[in-house]
């Protein structure tokens, strides 16, 4: 398809909107602390949705109906535990974060973890650089998921779609921090959520309606409308792994769990995982079901795929150019499509500045580093990291779903056991988290890449394990979490009380 | 334990889920590969019977844990 007039105005009119907020949000930055943290004064409803937008990422729309797609109901548990995620984080490490996070005055989660392991160097620095590493892997399969749209939408190459993506995104990620994220999401995620839930059930009902679609599927593969898969990916061993990646790695990761420290109110964490997980599923579940729809209609020969390696993740795009063939619809439909995407990316380069800027330089490198300082050096690294994923998303992986997990991997392996021991075991010692959070990384990142290229190491065939890979690089961290805390000094019980340490979601 | 959710009740949220995750995965397994082959519900939506079980006691579970958690929890600031 080629872009026309109306298809230019409208995906022009949201990029001008978003540049809108940014230019107003502006405003608002007094200090790194509004910068950062929004001055902590998030409503419910800003940050239910962007909590949403957080989550809901490039694999929201594109890989999640390109993995149904793919291999059909057996991929279904991503859209239970992707909006699980948001309840465990709020559940598990929202409130108390929060609660501490009030009195002590943490902008990152890093300071927590430096307070509570009584590592204001090591352990910051290293949870800062693992935290950029991963955010980075995670903002590749961003830029990768703009890029296929602007493609689609405009005709144009990958390297003008990155341009044009990363030059919008960045503006007003830069100049508006959390308040511009946090308001461009909440019209992101409504954007979204109204969109699917309109769009999605055309697409279905074009491909025959939902009976026919799993009809269809389960003559072709009987497997396919199954809730698992009988060995592989998939599995029931496999899934157990993978509602632990999605739920537990999401939830930890610094984009979606810095935003607890921004809240009004501890208040609004009371119904915010109910309304958050039914509001997300809803239109998640509609979206896999369109990758459905999609496979029905590619195997049917109502239109076919572009012969890309990553071509399941196009499926949608083509799934609505043939269901509402108004050019003005599509133009809608990819300014949802970016919505989705633009919403984690913002978030995610704004954390990658606040790590750089508040954990590594002001905290570490300089902590006489004035205010003005630290602000402008976060907006730089915000474009720097924009400018340094723009080039590595120019070779897209084959399945976006496929980079994007591995982000999550990482962070799962890297962030969740110090976070959840510090919090609730009042035994885990700095050395401990040092340990678990250098292992986890390491064997994370190893595990991911010899799963990607199928290599086998030792007789092991990382191409076919049992479990996804960030499984045994979790279970390495809370081996080495247990085992050197048991064996290395305990951290002080003044410590252990200022930061509500133990088995406990919320006290006083 | 003033506000919040207290110890019995955090316990309690974690072995539920633990045990939930435990009967779908291992015991359920068995029993709803039985329930396809033998068809003993009427498929809905296409579906063979175990899906609709599965996912749909699966988000079931779900909303009662987080509606659980809206009720119990009181917050503080």
């Amino acid at each position: 398809m080629a872009a026309d007039l109306i298809t230019i105005s409208v995906v022009s009119l949201y990029f001008l909107g978003m540049l809108a907020i940014g230019a107003w949000a502006s405003k608002k930055i007094k200090n790194t602390e509004d910068y950062l943290v929004a001055g902590r004064s998030l409503g419910f409803w800003v940050f239910i949705l962007l909590m949403i937008g957080t989550v809901a990422s490039g694999m929201s729309l594109l890989g999640v109906s390109g993995l149904g797609f793919k291999a059909g109901w057996p991929t279904i548990w991503e859209q239970i535990f992707v909006p699980l995620s948001i309840g465990f984080c709020i559940i598990f490490f929202g409130v108390k974060l929060h609660n501490v996070a009030k009195t002590a005055g943490y902008v990152t989660v890093q300071d927590y973890l430096a307070q509570r392991y009584e590592s204001p160097v090591a352990l910051r620095s290293l949870s800062a650089v693992a935290g950029i590493i991963v955010s980075l892997i995670y903002l590749v399969g961003q830029y990768t998921a703009i890029a296929i749209v602007l493609m689609w939408l405009f005709q144009i190459p990958l390297w003008l779609a990155l341009v044009i993506a990363t030059l919008v995104t960045t503006i007003y990620t830069a100049i508006g921090g959390l308040y511009a994220v946090a308001w461009a999401s909440l019209i992101q995620s409504v954007i979204l959520i109204i969109g699917v839930v309109i769009m999605a059930p055309v697409i279905i009902f074009y491909a025959g309606g939902f009976t026919h679609v799993n009809e269809f599927l389960s003559n072709v593969n009987p497997n396919l409308v199954m809730p698992w898969m009988p060995s592989g990916a998939f599995a029931p061993a496999y899934l157990v792994s993978f509602a632990v990646l999605l739920m537990v790695g999401l939830s930890c990761a610094p984009h979606v769990i810095n935003n607890v420290l921004a809240i009004k109110d501890v208040k609004y964490f009371k119904w915010a995982p109910l309304i958050a997980f039914i509001i997300y599923t809803i239109a998640m579940f509609l979206l896999k079901f369109t990758g459905f729809a999609g496979a029905v209609m590619v195997k049917e020969g109502v239109f076919t795929l572009p012969n890309v390696p990553n071509a399941g993740d196009f499926v949608i795009l083509y799934g609505i150019q043939y269901a509402m063939p108004i050019m003005a619809l599509w133009a809608v439909f990819a300014v949802i499509v970016l919505a989705a995407v633009m919403s984690t990316t913002d978030r995610l380069m704004l954390t990658i500045g606040a790590m750089f800027s508040w954990d590594i330089y002001k905290k570490v490198l300089k902590p006489d580093a004035d205010d003005k300082t630290v602000l402008l050096l976060s907006k730089i690294v915000v474009v720097l990291s924009a400018l340094g994923t723009m080039l590595l998303a120019i070779n897209p992986p084959e399945m976006l779903a496929i980079l994007i997990w591995m982000g999550i991997g990482v962070m799962l392996s890297t962030f969740a056991v110090p976070l959840l021991a510090g919090l609730y075991w009042r035994g885990a010692t700095r050395e401990g988290a040092l340990t678990a959070m250098t292992l986890g990384l390491v064997s994370s990142l190893t595990f991911g890449m010899l799963n990607y290229i199928k290599a086998t190491v030792l007789g092991i065939n990382f191409g076919t394990i049992p479990l996804h890979f960030s499984a045994y690089s979790f279970i390495i961290a809370i081996l080495a979490m247990v085992i050197v805390s048991l064996l290395t000094k305990k951290t002080s019980e003044k410590v252990l009380d200022d930061t509500q340490t133990g088995w406990y979601i919320s006290k006083l | 334990m003033r506000n919040g959710i207290d110890q019995k009740k955090f316990i309690s949220i974690n072995l539920f889920f633990v045990l939930y995750i435990f009967i779908i995965f291992q015991v359920k397994l068995r029993f709803c590969y039985m329930l396809a082959y033998h068809k003993l519900i009427d498929s809905m939506f296409g579906l063979p019977d175990i899906t609709i079980i599965v996912v749909g006691a699966t988000v079931i579970v779900v909303i009662a844990a987080l509606l659980y958690w809206g009720i119990t929890f009181k917050g503080h600031d």
